[in-house]
């Protein structure tokens, strides 16, 4: 859930990477965490298995500039993609104020996309979220390999709200930031009471 | 007062010097904000890092503690300690049935004194009420705060990653 602290002058909004394993969502803040200086951001959090997947989540807090004066602070978290980690997809989903679903372009891989989408419905009207509601954007990742799924496919058949999208190669940083900022001013535009 | 400043205004009146010197005491939202902090971590950063740790810990405990049976325990607590360091949870109270209090210690001989401490802490707190204030600015109702978001307020916010 965000927060709005009116004496510091400091909004606080939590963001969650979401998709199928293997997908790119530790790359995304990875490649974030890299063009951060050290004076927005903090440490990267990863609690990682022995071959480095993601196994609870991974954490990167972002302090991006001020609007309307007002400093904004976002927390970026990714959930494991494994398919046998749901509970902790789950747990990492409460209180999400915006959610980035990194899809994997490969033909291959449309499968373990939509499953994971289907999760991420399913997990968000346990906790009683409207996925319709909640600011989504998509992004297409892996978009420089050979074997992709073609973006209109991909619209087809995984964006079915008509949410931004992007196309992305996070491993090397491309729409990363696109992704990100989208999401964030959807999430800043949907902070609700704070100015009483 | 938001609620910020008034846990603040509270952690000040509180005594406890000589216990704060190597304790770290925060108090958490459910999502791992952090309300207010303590002692002898200061960074801003790391507090946050520790408030998502501390507090994606607690969650995990609690869905592992559904698969026990039995009545709820009404005063749980998490730990991870040696005979001189470590941190531990305390759950919410009734009257603050959202905030979470993570405390990290080190070189204490008496870890048990710091538990004291912080279950102190936390009854002390339930004066204030903190989640159920009038001052709390959760994001739930009201108008949006922010309206026409432009580009340009947008790159300007990620102008540190020089876009």
């Amino acid at each position: 859930m965000s927060f709005v602290n009116h004496n510091k002058k400091e909004v606080n909004c939590k963001i969650v990477y979401y998709g199928p394993g293997l997908g790119g969502k530790t790359t995304n803040i990875q490649h974030v965490y890299k063009k951060t200086s050290g004076d927005n951001r903090g440490n990267i959090i990863k609690l990682n298995t022995e071959n480095e997947r993601t196994l609870f989540f991974d954490f990167l807090p972002l302090e991006l500039g001020e609007i309307r004066g007002y400093k904004t602070r976002f927390h970026l978290y990714t959930v494991p993609g494994q398919v046998f980690y749901e509970a902790s997809r789950k747990l990492i989903l409460r209180a999400v104020d915006g959610l980035i679903f990194v899809a994997d372009s490969q033909l291959e891989k449309m499968e373990a996309n939509l499953e994971s989408l289907e999760g991420l419905e399913k997990n968000l009207t346990e906790q009683g979220y409207d996925i319709e509601k909640v600011p989504l954007v998509f992004q297409w990742n892996k978009r420089d390999l050979p074997n992709v799924t073609s973006n209109e496919d991909l619209e087809a058949k995984l964006n079915k709200w008509g949410s931004p999208s992007f196309e992305a190669s996070a491993v090397s940083g491309e729409g990363v930031f696109e992704t990100l900022k989208e999401v964030s001013k959807l999430v800043l535009m949907n902070l609700k009471g704070g100015l009483s | 007062m938001s609620l910020t400043k008034k846990i603040e205004e509270h952690f000040k009146k509180f005594n406890g010097k000589e216990v704060l010197e190597k304790t770290t005491i925060l108090a958490l939202s459910r999502d791992g904000q952090v309300f207010g902090q303590l002692g002898k971590i200061k960074s801003e950063k790391d507090i946050q890092s520790l408030g998502a740790l501390l507090v994606g810990m607690w969650q995990a405990s609690e869905a592992v503690g559904e698969f026990l049976s039995g009545s709820e325990e009404k005063d749980l607590t998490l730990s991870f300690q040696s005979s001189n360091k470590g941190f531990f949870l305390l759950r919410p109270t009734e009257k603050n049935k959202e905030v979470f209090w993570g405390v990290l210690f080190e070189s204490e001989v008496n870890p048990g004194k710091i538990k004291l401490y912080a279950k102190k802490m936390r009854s002390f707190y339930d004066e204030i009420k903190i989640i159920e204030s009038k001052d709390m600015n959760n994001t739930q109702d009201g108008e949006f705060l922010f309206q026409n978001i432009t580009e340009d307020e947008v790159d300007k916010l990620f102008s540190f990653a020089g876009l």
